[in-house]
């Protein structure tokens, strides 16, 4: 159970990175899905319309005035339709976003969002003892009250101190915090060295 | 030339529903000679109706066409029992809205000092468009009479419009208007009483009350303008590129603001091969042009009544010259059997 909850959190922060990298993804995913009649529709009026342009400046206005109007008529025609559609297209984009923009929020953000307050104390692993000096590891391991408390310890049980077995875990929550800020700090060496 | 429709404006001319007519075109096209003409035809033809002509163009020509002067004040044709003109004239219009303040301001002072001086004339004549909104209001106070029975009643109201460009921008203010009000009306409903109370304690106009009356005979007009049967705009050109071309954008302006418009006056034609002793190798040339552009209105306009009118040796001006010339937008103008009217204008003093 552990176990998983701990790579549940890798996969999520990885993919929220990896999806932070390739923000491009975006445009490409929502002119997919939403935008592509839209978007194949204002490329057939753009065609239709460079097409009559061209009809038209190959007419002589003046020798041909009645032929130039009516061109002239179906372009006036084609560039109302062509604002309309830029309109639409821009619209169902809107929705795309936000309906991605949702996406992510319940598949990506919202899980471990909740994954950090439900299992946030959660262990993933337990530093070795000896690894810092013992006022830090009981603070580590107990909190500051047993800084406070220590005095006291004296007056209960006067004698040699036996040797504490302290443990100091580190909790999911701050886990996932230090791979979010090793993940920032290795893209900020990436980047500077490629620039 | 081959027309599906009738090429003149008999329909139009003997209409006992229109209420409101536009003539209008690009500068220098004959409309001032136009509007005056079918005026002319429809107070012969309907003796029994009263006829207004109106002038909107901020140079009026309408004291130059009859060869009498107009005013801000309708006045009737010498010589026509039906037909009265107006020439608005923005200036006055803009002065007697400044007595007007001055005088319900009352003794307030600072402020009625300032408009005494002239001060609210002097702010809004320069307004670009101002020329526009004025006869957009002589419209208005036009419906109002009509309706409260005040003044003198007139069947049809016909307009000699300015050129295209002001008179798009004249149409296009019901709409404009419309949706002003309607902004102004959401503002005043959330600040009303703070904004009567920004008039003074003793004036206490109730703004929202003229607003929404202001509203209610603006969405009279849109509904008026946009019947066929109560309005139709009457374009005038000549058979040269320019003038067509701005027809064209104006009809297409027009039917996208669902006025009705089928009618067209193509003025100064030549007829130069009808006409066998004036006959120089420049009227020629320029028929030859004139015609080519004739052809090509027949193709473009097959549902519209295109009135072709002839360029004639004299001015047409005063009220004789006019009856003369306006009988071919009733009947139509046949070159072979009528040219000779175009040496027979009178020449006016």
């Amino acid at each position: 159970m552990q176990s998983s909850v701990i790579w549940v959190s890798i996969a999520l922060v990885v993919a929220l990175r990896v999806l932070q990298w390739g923000s491009h993804y975006r445009d490409n995913v929502i002119d997919a899905i939403w935008c592509k009649p839209g978007a194949l529709k204002l490329g057939e009026l753009s065609r239709k319309r460079q097409d009559l342009q061209r009809q038209q400046r190959s007419t002589s206005a003046q020798d041909e005035y009645a032929k130039w109007t009516k061109l002239n008529r179906q372009i006036s025609q084609l560039d109302t339709q062509l604002t309309e559609a830029q309109a639409q297209l821009k619209q169902t984009r809107q929705v795309g976003e936000k309906a991605l923009s949702r996406l992510r929020l319940i598949l990506l953000t919202a899980p471990l969002l909740l994954l950090r307050f439900w299992k946030g104390k959660v262990a993933v692993y337990t530093l070795p003892q000896g690894m810092f000096p013992r006022m830090i590891e009981t603070i580590l391991s107990q909190g500051w009250a047993a800084l406070a408390m220590a005095p006291m310890r004296y007056v209960w049980a006067p004698g040699a101190l036996k040797p504490l077995q302290l443990e100091t875990p580190v909790c999911l929550g701050i886990w996932i915090w230090a791979l979010t800020k090793v993940l920032d700090t290795a893209e900020f060496v990436v980047r500077s060295l490629i620039q | 030339m081959d027309y599906s429709v009738e090429s003149n404006l008999h329909e139009l001319i003997t209409s006992t529903t229109h209420k409101w007519i536009f003539v209008g075109g690009k500068g220098g096209v004959g409309k001032t000679t136009s509007s005056c003409s079918i005026s002319i035809q429809m107070a012969l033809a309907q003796p029994t109706k009263q006829f207004l002509l109106i002038s909107t163009d901020p140079a009026h020509n309408l004291s130059d066409a009859f060869g009498e002067k107009f005013g801000k004040e309708a006045r009737k044709v010498t010589g026509m029992n039906n037909l009265s003109c107006m020439e608005i004239d923005p200036s006055a219009a803009l002065k007697d809205m400044n007595d007007m303040a001055v005088a319900q301001n009352g003794g307030n002072e600072g402020l009625g000092d300032l408009l005494q001086g002239g001060a609210l004339a002097d702010i809004t004549g320069s307004i670009p468009g101002i020329d526009e909104a004025l006869s957009f209001m002589e419209v208005m106070k036009h419906i109002k009479r009509q309706e409260e029975g005040e003044g003198e009643k007139y069947d049809t109201v016909i307009f000699d419009t300015a050129p295209t460009g002001h008179t798009l921008r004249f149409l296009q203010l019901p709409q404009t208007l419309s949706q002003l009000l309607d902004k102004f009306g959401e503002i005043a409903g959330k600040f009303g009483p703070m904004l009567n109370s920004f008039t003074g304690g003793s004036q206490n106009m109730d703004i929202m009350g003229k607003m929404n009356e202001l509203k209610s005979n603006v969405e009279k007009i849109k509904q008026q303008f946009s019947d066929p049967d109560l309005t139709t705009f009457v374009c005038v050109c000549i058979s040269e590129f320019l003038s067509l071309y701005e027809t064209e954008r104006l009809i297409q302006e027009l039917m996208s603001y669902d006025m009705d418009v089928n009618s067209i006056i193509v003025n100064q034609l030549l007829f130069a091969e009808d006409d066998s002793e004036h006959n120089c190798r420049r009227c020629q040339s320029r028929w030859k042009m004139q015609k080519k552009y004739l052809d090509q209105i027949d193709e473009l306009y097959e549902d519209f009544h295109v009135v072709t009118m002839p360029l004639c040796a004299g001015e047409i001006r005063g009220l004789n010259n006019l009856k003369k010339f306006s009988k071919f937008l009733d009947t139509g103008y046949d070159p072979k059997k009528d040219n000779k009217v175009i040496y027979e204008l009178e020449e006016q003093k």
